[in-house]
């Protein structure tokens, strides 16, 4: 499928002891929702950083939206990041944060980001806590408070669903599905998830990330045609086997992904064929270069 | 300077204004007039204010912005999120630096203008003697200085065990000061050598924290 790119990378490289990130190419289209998926430690947090300038120590090129404008802090009032953990300084109030993200961002609508306090019911004790006094799961709350009470066009979160409980999870779907709508195709959103089952509904466009590089990207619904889920029985173990691009098998029989270009090579086998879930696609994609097995 | 006003007040929550701000500065006036009357003794004054003072700012500051520059930290990355973060960050690093200035200079002077309105206790006014402008200026940039390096130490590591080491060191350099400028006979150069390090040490302060902030460039 054709698209426009909202931000587009080439050879970005950041090399750190033990890993680095090396990506030949980058994509995230412009007007969807892209999950950023992979291992702990495959690239993701660094990959968000460098695209939100948060990092700038690294090699390559990246543009960002239509302009081709190349200097992040050129577009910085235009992004949205967000990133788990200590994001605000401990001692800042929620109200505090909402008087310094209007001296920080030009688009930032102080009275949304009130009323959005109250929706996502950041604090019921009472609104002067601190950053340091809530929950990880508010903590987040709040971040996104901050992120959806500005005009941006590309969100970029790193793990917004991990400290959030499912109905929350739920919110935030809808939340993102909201923005890009309300975008008119003109917002984007860029994610990194482990909840690949929770967040699914809310995701066009995946990139699968392993050991600092891409090892799979595409519309979901593109990946769900290039993937096919098979399951068999234990006496077609043998033959299908060397055909499948991840397997596992149990006393019952077989279960795994094989590729669509592939399925001709089990012809004959007695297998059901299904539309692979984007967890099923990822976890098949991830088992390929990971050392868990 | 509007501005740079603006940007330490987002910085500074309600609860830190009203202690730091407004009634610790009341306390260590209120205990210098305490220990002027009761004791009278030159040394304990120049002692306590600057030790007050180290007290109030290196221990408000690690409340404030405690390991705001530590490594591996992530707690610059909202500021880092905007565009205006750096310009904000120094901005109000700036305020407080003129704001501490300040209030070591008012707090020193109405320790002064008290020392002067209270009974002598038989030790005569704390700056009647000769060289009286030169103690003053001295306690004033080497108190400066002593707040100055503390709160560097406090931004630079979380540690609350860090802060109160630190505060210790620097009242142990404080009493050093304080028995240097009232045995020897006062000088101005010692003043002059405080203001210098002072400067420095604001200018190191500034730079650190925005150094961690932008992280090694490209």
């Amino acid at each position: 499928m054709e698209f426009q790119n909202v931000i587009y990378g080439t050879k970005i490289e950041k090399k750190f002891k033990g890993f680095c990130l090396d990506i030949e190419e980058l994509r995230i289209p412009k007007g969807f929702a892209t999950a950023l998926i992979g291992e702990n430690g495959a690239g993701k947090t660094t990959l968000l950083n460098i695209l939100s300038g948060i990092r700038l120590n690294y090699h390559g090129k990246i543009q960002y939206f239509d302009e081709q404008v190349e200097n992040v802090e050129k577009v910085k009032d235009r992004l949205g990041y967000t990133s788990p953990g200590s994001f605000f300084l401990p001692q800042w109030t929620i109200p505090q944060i909402g008087k310094i993200s209007s001296l920080l961002f030009d688009n930032f609508d102080r009275d949304k980001y009130q009323e959005l306090c109250r929706d996502l019911a950041i604090s019921t004790k009472g609104i002067k806590k601190t950053v340091n006094s809530l929950s990880d799961g508010n903590r987040m709350k709040l971040t996104l408070a901050t992120v959806f009470a500005r005009d941006t066009e590309c969100l970029l979160m790193d793990e917004p669903a991990s400290p959030l409980d499912p109905l929350m999870r739920d919110k935030l779907c809808g939340m993102i599905r909201e923005y890009i709508e309300e975008g008119n195709g003109a917002n984007s959103a860029l994610f990194s998830t482990h909840n690949i089952t929770d967040m699914e509904n809310v995701i066009d466009y995946a990139i699968i990330m392993e050991h600092g590089k891409i090892a799979e990207q595409g519309f979901v619904e593109d990946l769900k045609e290039k993937y096919i889920l098979v399951k068999g029985n234990t006496e077609d173990v043998a033959a299908a086997k060397q055909h499948m691009y991840s397997f596992s098998e149990s006393s019952y029989g077989f279960e795994g992904i094989c590729l669509a270009k592939d399925l001709d090579k089990l012809a004959g086998l007695d297998i059901s064929r299904e539309v692979p879930s984007l967890f099923q696609i990822s976890v098949a994609v991830m088992k390929m270069s990971s050392v868990l097995r | 300077m509007r501005q740079l006003f603006k940007c330490y007040m987002a910085f500074t929550g309600n609860l830190y204004r009203i202690l730091c701000l407004l009634i610790c500065p009341a306390i260590i006036i209120l205990v210098y007039g305490v220990i002027r009357w009761k004791i009278g003794e030159n040394m304990a004054y120049g002692f306590s204010i600057t030790c007050s003072f180290l007290l109030v700012e290196v221990i408000g500051n690690y409340l404030l912005s405690g390991g705001i520059a530590s490594k591996q930290t992530e707690k610059l990355f909202y500021l880092k999120s905007s565009a205006k973060g750096e310009e904000i960050l120094r901005n109000a690093m700036v305020a407080d630096i003129l704001r501490r200035f300040f209030y070591f200079v008012l707090e020193l002077l109405l320790a002064v203008v008290i020392s002067e309105i209270l009974p002598e206790n038989g030790r005569g006014s704390a700056f009647g003697k000769d060289g009286g402008i030169s103690v003053f200026l001295g306690l004033l940039f080497a108190g400066y200085f002593y707040g100055t390096i503390g709160i560097m130490a406090t931004r630079l590591f979380d540690s609350f065990r860090v802060a109160i080491s630190v505060l210790g060191f620097l009242f142990f350099l404080a009493s050093i000061n304080c028995r240097f400028l009232y045995l020897n006979t006062p000088s101005y150069s010692i003043a002059v050598v405080y203001l210098l390090l002072s400067i420095v040490a604001s200018i190191c302060s500034i730079y650190i924290v925005t150094r961690r902030f932008l992280g090694v460039p490209r």
